[in-house]
């Protein structure tokens, strides 16, 4: 279920149902001119992606709002923040939470976050695309197996 | 019986030619506004919601899943929306293509998505499940069947339009 109006009188009706939280991680990065279109389009196959698995799993997910980001080479990546974000949903009953992301460097940081990363190597190329979309498919449909495996804990 | 000869008088004369072509002048406003008022009411809406889906030679008795994209138009909000069905033979030869949206609530469900439940629809959400011809299994959340898409067949061709909840039997 997304976080809109229409959903959400579903959500209430059936929130015993709903135990996964998705957060999809977007970062925002104007700085570097050839790192600005890599970010955006991250942005975009994060967006598509947490979408596609929403659609998927409507029923047992709950797609956050995206958690947003500024990534400049200076500092380091905002865990705080999002330990906040995790920390408030934690006190509603979700078993599992995940953080849905193209940023490997969500990776490194893993460790201080109280939820299971979910990331995937970014690929160029838009989602219009035939080829693209394929592969990006294939991932996501991996990472719904993956998801399906938790449940079955 | 009166003989006597109509006359119209110039006051009437004027009032009638003043009607007659202020009348035809309000029509002629008037009509345009009027039809682009009901327009939307006038359009055809069945044009343009089949889509192409698959060649009717191409579909067995293995329900397979097939894929469209439609534009979404929700209020001012456009977008493209890909639509999914699944779609098969049944034994008297004609085609079912049912919704994948499970009843429960909403989640996609899949053919044969578990190896417990062989020859069955399954939702991976909440363990749903439904027979092949969509009815769904009793004790088990879905509450009713399987939508239904419309379907039409032209030189070969199978077009789906929209699904429909399923007739009760």
């Amino acid at each position: 279920m997304q976080w809109k109006e229409q959903d959400m009188h579903q959500y209430i009706e059936a929130q015993e149902y709903v135990d996964t939280l998705v957060i999809p991680l977007i970062p925002i990065q104007l700085e570097k001119p050839n790192e600005i279109v890599k970010h955006a389009a991250m942005s975009e196959l994060t967006e598509y992606g947490a979408k596609a698995i929403e659609n998927q799993f409507k029923g047992r997910i709950f797609l956050s709002p995206s958690f947003q980001y500024f990534k400049s080479s200076s500092t380091k990546l905002d865990t705080i923040s999002l330990q906040q974000w995790i920390a408030y949903y934690d006190h509603l009953p979700f078993k599992h939470v995940f953080l849905f992301t193209f940023d490997h460097a969500w990776k490194k940081v893993e460790r201080e976050l109280n939820a299971s990363l979910l990331w995937l190597p970014a690929i160029s190329g838009k989602v219009e695309d035939a080829k693209t979309s394929e592969i990006l498919k294939e991932q996501l449909n991996q990472m719904m197996d993956l998801i399906q495996s938790y449940w079955q804990e | 019986m009166s003989e006597k000869k109509q006359q119209v008088s110039r006051r009437q004369f004027l009032n009638y030619t003043l009607t007659g072509v202020g009348g035809f002048m309000a029509a002629g406003m008037l009509a345009p506004m009027v039809r682009f008022a009901i327009d939307p009411v006038l359009q055809p809406s069945a044009q343009g919601e089949f889509a192409a889906v698959a060649q009717v030679d191409d579909i067995t008795t293995e329900p397979t899943r097939v894929e469209w994209t439609i534009d979404q138009v929700d209020g001012w909000y456009e977008s493209k929306v890909t639509k999914t069905a699944w779609v098969y033979k049944q034994e008297d030869g004609s085609i079912l293509a049912l919704s994948p949206v499970c009843k429960h609530l909403g989640c996609v469900v899949n053919w044969e998505g578990n190896e417990q439940f062989p020859n069955e629809f399954y939702c991976p959400c909440h363990g749903g499940r439904y027979y092949k011809d969509g009815v769904n299994v009793p004790n088990t959340p879905p509450a009713a069947a399987l939508d239904v898409f419309q379907h039409k067949i032209e030189e070969g061709t199978l077009y789906l339009g929209k699904a429909e909840p399923r007739k009760e039997a």
